[in-house]
């Protein structure tokens, strides 16, 4: 959860295990401070943005490209029922969105990727962001759409 | 329905987000529009990549890293093996195993809150505990004894039960309030990266930066 949330903001392996590191640092500190307000869960979520947002901040966006050290985005293109030419193409597709993703402005990416990679609920990403459902909703969609733009454009 | 569905509602659709009136328009639409029954199809790939990307294992070493660097962090050592051992579980991903893992982690961190509650009870680190008993806040703010003292990015903040004030700055002149995840308050937070901490307050900061008293919610 926390690693992969801090994989997709950061983009690489090295930066994502310091981002983990100090946010669970964090999260230990302030531990004592949970009140229950909100689920532990979404919390800890918070403070993991909080933190990505903060220390790449300071290294000003966008990041380096996810895919990894190999240029080969990690994907895992098993899926029972396809075939192995649906695999092949599936894999294709996730190494580009993987990569499309560092194109999104940070507001976007934020939202998609804890909508569609993390399985977050529209509630449960208001409650992250602290923004109504609405902003959610619309922040999802214009994500997904200028994902979809970009790989459109890549073909 | 206008021209065509807006990418708001492609993407609801798509996330089954909306009435079943909406449900049944939009479906009608993309029965006869083609521009946007393309858009929706390529909006459903992107979603359909996305859930695909692998769940990445942290490296194994992770935790013992993070156990230590917490451990010089501080002195409570007895609750790192604990908070270690919760780490772990956190960060092994499965579909089914990380329902499990958050489960146990949550009954792990109870246990270490109730763990640390008892310490703070009876030591001298500057940590208060809010809701020591899990009583509600609402108990809590009703009572002035209660009131706590933090340290938080380099300020000290004092709680008057509604939000958390930075001592010696008068709630009374605040000048500026910026609500959390805006532009503004992004632009602040990347000015004073420290700042980024009060958001684990669960509550509205209101502190002295650059001249002005500024309210963060």
């Amino acid at each position: 959860m926390v690693y992969n949330l801090a994989y997709r903001m950061d983009g690489t392996a090295d930066g994502a295990e310091d981002l983990t590191q100090e946010i669970f640092i964090r999260v230990f500190r302030f531990l004592g401070r949970f009140n229950g307000r909100s689920t532990l869960k979404t919390w800890i979520y918070r403070i993991s943005l909080n933190h990505c947002r903060s220390s790449l901040s300071r290294r000003r966006w966008p990041m380096q490209p996810l895919a990894g050290d190999d240029g080969e985005e990690n994907f895992d293109p098993v899926d029972e029922g396809r075939t192995p030419e649906e695999q092949a193409l599936a894999y294709d597709a996730g190494r580009q969105v993987g990569t499309a993703l560092n194109e999104l402005k940070p507001i976007f990416r934020e939202a998609v990727v804890l909508r569609d990679i993390e399985g977050l609920s529209y509630e449960e990403i208001a409650e992250i962001l602290k923004v109504r459902i609405g902003t959610v909703r619309s922040r999802i969609a214009r994500g997904r759409d200028q994902l979809r733009a970009v790989l459109e454009r890549s073909r | 329905m206008s021209d065509h569905a807006t990418i708001e509602d492609l993407s609801a659709y798509l996330d089954r987000q909306l009435t079943r009136a909406e449900l049944l328009e939009i479906e009608e639409h993309l029965a006869e529009c083609e521009l946007c029954a393309k858009r929706c199809e390529g909006m459903r790939r992107v979603m359909s990549s996305l859930r695909h990307l692998e769940h990445l294992a942290p490296p194994s070493t992770l935790d013992q890293t993070v156990a230590r660097r917490i451990a010089l962090s501080g002195e409570r050592v007895g609750l790192y093996e604990r908070l270690e051992s919760s780490l772990s579980i956190f960060e092994r991903q499965s579909s089914i195993l990380s329902l499990f893992a958050v489960v146990i982690a949550l009954a792990v961190i109870m246990l270490l809150f109730s763990v640390a509650v008892e310490r703070a009870q009876n030591a001298t680190i500057p940590v208060v505990f809010q809701d020591p008993d899990f009583r509600g806040e609402e108990s809590l703010d009703d009572d002035p004894a209660q009131a706590t003292r933090l340290e938080v990015a380099g300020r000290v903040l004092l709680s008057d039960g509604g939000a958390w004030i930075e001592e010696g700055v008068d709630p009374a002149r605040v000048d500026r309030v910026l609500e959390a995840d805006s532009a503004a308050a992004r632009e602040l937070i990347a000015r004073h990266p420290e700042l980024a901490e009060l958001d684990a307050l669960d509550r509205p900061a209101i502190i002295a930066l650059d001249d002005e008293i500024v309210e963060l919610r």
